[in-house]
């Protein structure tokens, strides 16, 4: 009933040298973008307030704040950072002659110039792209309308030296977005099926004929909008000082005020925490089930086998709530353990308030509620591996250790670097669902992670901003890690992750 | 259906189905050296200990809920009371508190598990049909989702302050719709039934609804089961959202965090060197934990025997087409 969707491909040299024009065109944009935000250029002014200290004649101390006015040019990003820890304005005299209130927000002065060089060098290269589509007519011819509009009009931008020939640069870009369709259309045979208004038609066609299917789409398209895009917006509140009555929009911008104030507090603390327990994790959780399923693997017994595995796939469907709690009966005063160190010692240990004993008490309980679970992953990858390669390698004289160094584990290589990958990537996510079960006042000094000090400062102390701040760096690098993870696995001649 | 097909083969070669007799690095014909059978005797050993160290736990919570309070303090370990005691069970039926978070636990479940399939299904549904304009974008939202996400704090404001669902079932239900995981594994499946089926259910006059109720829905049972049974453990087993979201209202505490309230904030009190020797009384009798955790663990245990292969082959599918 469906045939393939009618994108014409461009001829593939043609797309090559499409696609290095590309790249040199955002290059530029981009180096155009950091210019616009550091270049000094916007005359501003501030005060800066410093404390003097003095004795006068009795000697006593005297405090004397000292304001101290910059006049000058400051660059954009100057005057996001200055604005938290400095007071400062536009020079006034300049801004009412256009009809601007001094104390603009800073905000929309850096992000309109920002966000329009940017769609710029989306839209320059969407067309040089897909010069066969519409859209990415449309999208270039807008943006250049846009721009010429913004920098004609807008009184924030008039401020930016030039304007006026920013202006007509966008009115030109236009013209050649226009003349460029119409010549790679004309001389280069490119996309002449459905563009145009028939390509709306049959689009429009094509939206109403699929009408029920984008109804059963829209609950799945608005949860992923609501509750993982939004909150993906939310991060603006690390850059502000959120007061939940002003909303986002309303609260005042502080730029990196927060990070500042992370990297100032005892954050070594907080990362050590992280990256020890999650490298432990990684030499002690990570290999469990692949020995386990090496070890299950070799058993012939099936019966022996189904009855350990059904045992072992247990604790995965135990809650942590209720692994913790067993933790606690049983090492917690009047617990098994307990009791009995202090029988065979003579000595109590306090296994739950002690720092040194946190970390293993959390690997030990992630070894023993997830190792049986893990090994079904590498038991499916074992199920594949070709029964003869065994009876050859028989055949060859190897024997059982040889057998599995030369055939089994090959075979699960690369089962083994997909996980190791997301393991990587998740190396600073240290589970806070568990640990703020086993985290108490007594073992603070191993269990306070990024995961811990995100949930105690934020939804606990109400401090929203700073730790939105903080889980914003988590997350950054996490996807970093991922990212490199799989350069390097890719590099290895392993499939990776994407 | 080739790969459908190659799929069912690798499920049934599966270890878990007991038939894979001949797939291990272990010797096939009869003749093993001597070394070859003491590492077997030493594997099974070893396996056997391992599994029976899974279940010791709950076998030791269980015995010592039954156990008197002077049993438990004087006797340094055992499996099996001398005095068989009901006192800890009785006390737990008696109060409210642990009968009503045990209702709205298997409401949570009932209702989350329900909302969860309903998303699953339609999103997966639809973005299943390749011809589906804008199918593409909707896909990279959906895998961009799965690598970055806004944090603990951004969804907390969205779903308490902006969406003002704090206090309420639905801050619980509604943030963990859809499983993108478990979606795109959804959506695998629904490509792999045949077109034709679909097509002939237009050709008589079906819309995409009434074919996915009709035609799709009752082909996919088992993976609805699967993925069902995932959400539902999810949802019984979970504590932190309720945790964040349900503040005010203890008579809405799910299960888990009034175990959580009643076994681990006790017990980070009691090593709390502020408390009072008259707080520490207070403190609930080992005997009444143990009865807490074998009450909240026995829903689980009871249908896991049953459910165990649904499990493993959800976690095949999704580990066989990625």
């Amino acid at each position: 009933m469906q045939t393939a969707l009618p994108y014409s491909k461009a001829i593939p040299d043609d797309r090559k040298k499409q696609k290095r024009i590309c790249v040199i065109l955002l290059v530029v944009f981009l180096v155009g973008l950091l210019g616009a935000m550091f270049i000094p250029v916007h005359p501003y002014s501030y005060t800066k307030t410093t404390i003097e200290r003095s004795r006068d004649e009795n000697g006593k101390m005297k405090q004397r704040r000292v304001e101290t006015l910059f006049e000058g040019n400051a660059s954009l990003m100057d005057i996001i950072w200055r604005s938290k820890t400095e007071e400062g304005s536009f020079v006034a005299g300049e801004l009412e002659e256009q009809g601007i209130p001094a104390a603009t927000n800073m905000l929309s002065v850096a992000v309109v110039p920002a966000l329009l060089i940017l769609f710029t060098g989306l839209a320059v290269a969407f067309l040089l792209m897909r010069n066969d589509n519409p859209v990415s007519v449309l999208l270039g011819v807008f943006t250049c309308a846009f721009g010429t509009y913004a920098y004609f009009t807008s009184p924030l931008l008039r401020l930016v030296p030039g304007h006026r020939v920013c202006g007509v640069v966008y009115l030109a870009l236009a013209a050649a977005f226009a003349v460029y369709f119409v010549y790679t259309r004309k001389h280069l045979g490119l996309a002449l099926h459905g563009r145009g208004t028939a390509y709306f038609v049959k689009l429009g066609k094509d939206i109403w004929r699929d009408k029920w299917l984008y109804l059963l789409l829209l609950p799945g398209l608005i949860y992923f909008l609501v509750f993982k895009y939004l909150p993906m917006w939310g991060i603006v509140i690390s850059f502000e000082d959120y007061v939940a009555k002003s909303g986002v929009g309303g609260s005042e911008w502080v730029g990196l005020y927060y990070f500042e104030q992370f990297f100032g507090s005892d954050w070594m603390l907080y990362l050590s925490n992280t990256l020890i327990l999650s490298f432990m994790s990684i030499i002690f959780t990570f290999p469990a089930p692949i020995i386990l399923a090496l070890m299950l693997n070799e058993i012939r017994n099936m019966h022996y086998k189904k009855l350990t595995q059904t045992l072992l796939y247990v604790p995965h469907f135990i809650s942590i709530v209720i692994v913790v709690s067993i933790t606690y009966v049983i090492f917690g005063s009047g617990g098994l353990i307990f009791n009995l160190t202090r029988f065979l010692t003579g000595r109590t240990i306090e296994y739950l308030g002690d720092p040194g004993v946190f970390r293993w008490m959390i690997i030990g309980q992630t070894i023993w509620k997830e190792t049986g679970w893990g090994t079904i992953i590498f038991l499916a990858a074992l199920t594949n591996v070709d029964t003869q390669l065994y009876e050859a390698a028989m055949i060859d004289g190897a024997n059982r250790g040889q057998r599995l160094w030369h055939i089994t584990l090959p075979a699960i290589r690369s089962v083994v670097v997909l996980m190791l990958i997301l393991r990587v990537g998740s190396v600073l996510n240290t589970g806070y669902e568990h640990l703020i079960l086993m985290a108490n006042s007594l073992n603070r000094a191993s269990s306070q992670t990024l995961d811990v000090f995100v949930y105690e400062n934020g939804i606990k102390g109400g401090e929203l901003s700073y730790s939105t701040a903080v889980g914003l760096m988590k997350s950054v690098v996490s996807v970093i890690l991922v990212v490199t993870a799989n350069k390097i696995s890719h590099m290895l001649g392993e499939e990776g992750l994407y | 259906m080739a790969k459908k097909k190659e799929l069912e083969n690798v499920q049934e070669k599966m270890v878990i189905d007991g038939r894979s007799m001949k797939i291990t690095s272990g010797p096939v014909g009869t003749t093993s050296s001597v070394g070859s059978r003491i590492f077997d005797v030493f594997n099974y050993v070893i396996i056997g200990l391992i599994s029976i160290t899974t279940i010791l736990p709950f076998i030791y919570v269980l015995g010592a809920s039954f156990a008197t309070e002077y049993e438990l303090q004087t006797r340094p370990m055992f499996l099996i009371p001398h005095d068989v005691t009901f006192n800890a069970y009785r006390y737990i039926f008696s109060s409210s508190k642990l009968i009503r978070s045990f209702g709205n636990s298997v409401f949570i479940t009932v209702c989350g598990t329900a909302i969860n399939l309903f998303f699953t299904v339609t999103m997966a549904y639809a973005i299943s049909k390749k011809y589906l304009r804008g199918r593409n974008v909707i896909m990279n939202l959906v895998i961009f989702s799965m690598f970055f996400s806004g944090g603990m704090i951004p969804s907390y404001l969205v779903t308490a302050t902006w969406l003002g669902l704090k206090e309420t079932y639905w801050a619980i239900l509604l943030p963990g719709a859809i499983s993108a995981y478990n979606m795109m594994i959804v959506k695998n499946f629904f490509q792999g039934i045949p077109q034709e089926l679909e097509e002939s259910a237009h050709l008589d006059g079906c819309t995409d609804i009434s074919t996915l109720i009709r035609i799709v829905l009752p082909l996919s049972m088992p993976v609805l089961a699967t993925f069902g049974l995932f959400y539902a453990v999810g949802h019984w087993n979970s504590y932190f959202s309720a945790m964040i979201y349900l503040t005010k209202n203890d008579k809405m505490w799910p299960l888990q965090l009034i175990l959580r309230q009643i076994i681990v904030a006790a017990e980070a009190a009691a090593s709390d060197t502020s408390m009072t020797e008259l707080d520490i009384q207070n403190l609930p009798e080992q005997s009444v934990k143990m009865a807490v955790i074998v009450v909240s663990t026995f829903p689980i245990m009871c249908v896991y025997p049953f459910l165990q292969k649904y499990f493993v082959k959800g976690v095949m599918v999704g580990a066989l087409k990625g």
